[in-house]
């Protein structure tokens, strides 16, 4: 395959940001969620949980 | 005493001491973006096609400026000047032809068919290249020392590719460029 | 009578997490097709294969900025806090899908166009200004001071900034001579038929990843808001709570 390098840059860093913006979200999410009284986070439902 | 129970002005805390960094980006990215308009509006990748640099020559002198044109795949000839690369080869564009001899090594996707965008400036003189019979022949080259190639939006696989690159490489050897 | 559920301590749902494992299932499938079914390009050879993430982030960006607009305007007309929040939520996706944009550009233009970066294309130039705008917009949201002032400042620059989308989508129509970038692979190229799904698949990839970020996004910034304003009681519960004491002690 050619081009090998360049493509592995390209791709690695496309994946690698999205996964590493995606687990950003998800800490950001759970930090904020237990400094959140509960009855505030009201767009969660019982079934949605 | 009912004072104290009024809502007072938050203390200067971290979070407002460094609300300045936000607004420093803010100004920085305000003035970047300042100075990329008024790059765009001096156009410095603004090129001229290889009829229109033609039709400028009187006004261009030896002004540096960018020349945008497809190389004629039988005309490539590479070769070298002491110790530097050398590619000569003739550029259409619109029905105009245009010698070129650009110094360095050329872009990795050169290759007859696929345009070109060139920075150099026009020399009053023959290209001077050994094998080199530029097919504008018209006693001015194109002298360059930076290729870049506009590759098109056509992303095919084509069978016979390989067999037409071959045919124009030896169209170019037997010196048949009208093959 | 039953009790109710204990409030979840994540911005997850069940949404949520069916985009998620789709997302990680398209990205094994993106990268197989990307990389072993896809054919090979005449003259790029196999740096063609740079296009399923290129575009996919490419489109992606306008979709989120659009979408930044139109909360942008929606809070300017409505001063829906909604909206608000969904402009700002796919701004910052956006702005992470721009920047990819370019990176995956800059990487591909290297052995094609023959360098990495020219300060005076006009499609690159103009993405650029584009990103530089909606970092902007995302400092001017992060001032903080009064919520309600703030958001309108950002709308503003996020309705500046849709304006400048179509200039970018047609630079390289309308300035033909300032630019390296081809034209529109998708509505104006030529490509194989196992190309074009693949570059399809990477959008469907790209839509699912933005869809489940900006929920996620959402509810963050939506439990930022809850956190000020929870906070805000608290502080006032304890002033007042201050106060009857020291009107006991007098």
């Amino acid at each position: 395959m050619t081009h090998l390098g360049y493509l592995l840059v390209g791709w690695g860093v496309s994946l690698g940001v999205g996964v590493a913006y995606a687990t950003s979200l998800i800490l950001r999410g759970r930090r904020l969620s237990a400094r959140v009284p509960a009855d505030r986070r009201r767009w969660m439902t019982t079934d949605d949980a | 005493m009912t004072e104290t129970l009024a809502p007072q002005a938050p203390r200067p805390g971290r979070a407002r001491g460094r609300r300045w960094i936000p607004a420093a980006i803010a100004g920085v990215v305000a003035l970047l973006i300042v100075v990329l308009v008024w790059n765009l509006f001096t156009g410095t990748l603004f090129f001229y096609n290889a009829d229109e640099a033609i039709e400028r020559r009187g006004e261009l002198g030896d002004d540096r400026f960018t020349l945008q044109g497809t190389p004629v795949g039988c005309s490539i000839v590479e070769g070298s000047q002491g110790d530097e690369p050398v590619t000569a080869f003739t550029v259409s564009f619109g029905g105009a032809l245009v010698d070129v001899v650009h110094r360095g090594e050329p872009a990795e996707l050169f290759e007859g068919g696929t345009p070109v965008v060139l920075d150099g400036n026009w020399v009053n003189d023959a290209p001077g290249v050994v094998g080199f019979d530029g097919l504008a022949d018209d006693g001015w080259y194109y002298s360059s020392d930076r290729m870049r190639v506009k590759h098109d939006n056509d992303y095919i696989n084509d069978e016979e590719y390989e067999d037409r690159l071959e045919q124009a490489a030896d169209a170019a050897a037997s010196g048949d460029c009208a093959a | 009578m039953t009790a109710p559920a204990p409030a979840p301590s994540h911005t997850g749902s069940r949404t949520t997490r069916l985009l998620g494992i789709a997302v990680v299932v398209g990205v094994i499938a993106l990268v197989l097709l990307g990389f072993f079914a896809a054919p090979e390009d005449d003259e790029q050879q196999d740096a063609v294969r740079m296009i399923f993430v290129h575009v996919p982030s490419a489109l992606f960006t306008y979709i989120a900025f659009v979408t930044t607009a139109i909360g942008s305007v929606m809070w300017l007309l409505r001063r829906s806090v909604w909206w608000d929040t969904v402009a700002g939520a796919a701004a910052e996706i956006g702005v992470l899908f721009c920047g990819l944009t370019l990176f995956t550009g800059s990487v591909w233009g290297r052995p094609t166009w023959n360098t990495y970066w020219d300060w005076g294309d006009v499609r690159l130039v103009t993405t650029l200004i584009l990103l530089l705008m909606m970092i902007g917009y995302l400092s001017v949201r992060s001032l903080g001071g009064d919520e309600r002032a703030t958001a309108t400042r950002a709308a503003v620059i996020g309705v500046l900034a849709a304006v400048i989308l179509p200039i970018v989508n047609r630079s390289v129509e309308w300035w033909e001579n300032n630019t390296l970038h081809q034209k529109s692979s998708l509505t104006d190229g030529n490509l194989e038929d196992m190309t074009l799904f693949t570059i399809v698949v990477g959008l469907v990839v790209w839509g699912l990843f933005f869809a489940w970020s900006l929920i996620h996004r959402f509810r963050i910034t939506w439990l930022e808001r809850e956190l000020r304003v929870s906070d805000l009681d608290l502080a006032l519960r304890e002033r007042r709570a201050e106060g009857h004491t020291e009107d006991g002690d007098s």
